[in-house]
């Protein structure tokens, strides 16, 4: 997903619910960077995960997803869309609330939305460790755009297990060493 | 079988590799099943020789819920069950929309577009299995779905509002 549509996503969000949104996805990455550095391969997602902070019963995430979610009329007409999910839905380190990254973007039209911080989002991709996930963890190690050190020194208090933990580990180097 | 299952998370060692028989076996799946979801990039494998081997960490990784559904997913079957729905009652009409949704273009392309693709012009079971297996390759083509002009606004509504009545009743 380009950034201009994550802001037209956000900005049509903010109309539906009204709370602040947390954009747990791959597109969390716009959050940090300018989207000419971005790989290609990390804005292929069509959906932009949207978590609230305060969502116990879901609601917000149900309404989201009715107006703007999969197969709407907005994902009809503009190719992309929203979809509702929980903050639980990530596997994050330690201290991820305090450094999310408030989406500044004239188009989002002050849309009250923070980002993953992008070494959280890539450790949060390498606990999920499909495919897809590994690869879009590489291509941003290989952009240089997410220091190694850091990763490695978030890794340590990220929940899960200590053989995933180390397979992590080994991605972040291996990434690092090659051309 | 758990205990053979423990046995192995307890050894902590998840560079061994194991053939796709002993993969199976922990899992309690067939030999089948496990080649599938190699071949479907759900389980990474090696290959030694001819043959396939998988890491005992990529098993603990499969097992241990990297592919158990989220609340989101669990939604987006719904509604592709309720496409696979509309199919069934008319295989050519959807099978065009879902053709000319990828024409226009407004569906960026990628590998999972291109798959639908080739899926619409194969047999329709194939494409009632994509839009209803809970696999994560299944799930991977549904957030990439060409159908977003086959249900209605009522019947999508509809289908919304009785997976979250089944959700609350959990």
């Amino acid at each position: 997903m380009k950034r201009a549509e994550l802001a037209h996503v956000l900005r049509a969000a903010s109309r539906i619910v009204g709370a602040e949104m947390l954009v747990i996805g791959s597109q969390a990455i716009h959050g940090g960077f300018e989207e000419d550095l971005l790989p290609e391969l990390t804005m292929l997602s069509r959906e932009a995960d949207i978590a609230f902070f305060d969502d116990a019963n879901e609601s917000k995430s149900d309404r989201l997803d009715g107006a703007i979610g999969e197969m709407s009329s907005f994902d009809e007409t503009f190719g992309y869309y929203a979809q509702g999910v929980s903050v639980e839905t990530a596997i994050l380190p330690e201290g991820w609330r305090d450094r999310v990254i408030a989406f500044a973007d004239p188009a989002a039209e002050g849309a009250n939305a923070v980002c993953l911080d992008p070494h959280d989002l890539v450790l949060s991709k390498l606990a999920a460790h499909r495919e897809k996930d590994r690869d879009f963890a590489r291509a941003l190690l290989k952009a240089h755009l997410v220091d190694p050190t850091v990763l490695i020194e978030r890794l340590s208090t990220l929940p899960v297990t200590g053989v995933l933990r180390s397979r992590i580990r080994d991605l972040i180097e291996a990434a690092t060493d090659g051309p | 079988m758990r205990k053979a299952f423990d046995d192995l998370i307890a050894e902590m060692d998840g560079e061994e590799l194991l053939t796709t028989g002993e993969a199976a076996k922990l899992l309690g799946v067939s030999r089948q099943h496990i080649v599938n979801l190699i071949e479907r990039d759900e389980l990474p494998a090696i290959r030694v020789g001819t043959h396939r081997r998988v890491r005992r960490g990529d098993l603990l990784a499969l097992r241990r819920g990297s592919t158990r559904a989220t609340r989101d997913q669990d939604r987006s079957l719904w509604l592709g069950t309720a496409v696979a729905g509309a199919l069934v009652r008319d295989p050519a009409g959807v099978r065009r929309s879902g053709q000319e949704s990828l024409a226009t273009g407004r569906i960026r392309p990628n590998r999972w577009t291109r798959e639908w693709e080739r899926l619409l012009e194969g047999p329709t079971k194939e494409i009632i299995k994509a839009l209803t297996s809970d696999t994560v390759h299944a799930r991977e083509l549904r957030q990439n779905s060409p159908f977003s002009g086959v249900l209605t606004s009522d019947m999508r509504d509809k289908v919304l509002d009785a997976f979250r009545a089944e959700r609350t009743k959990q």
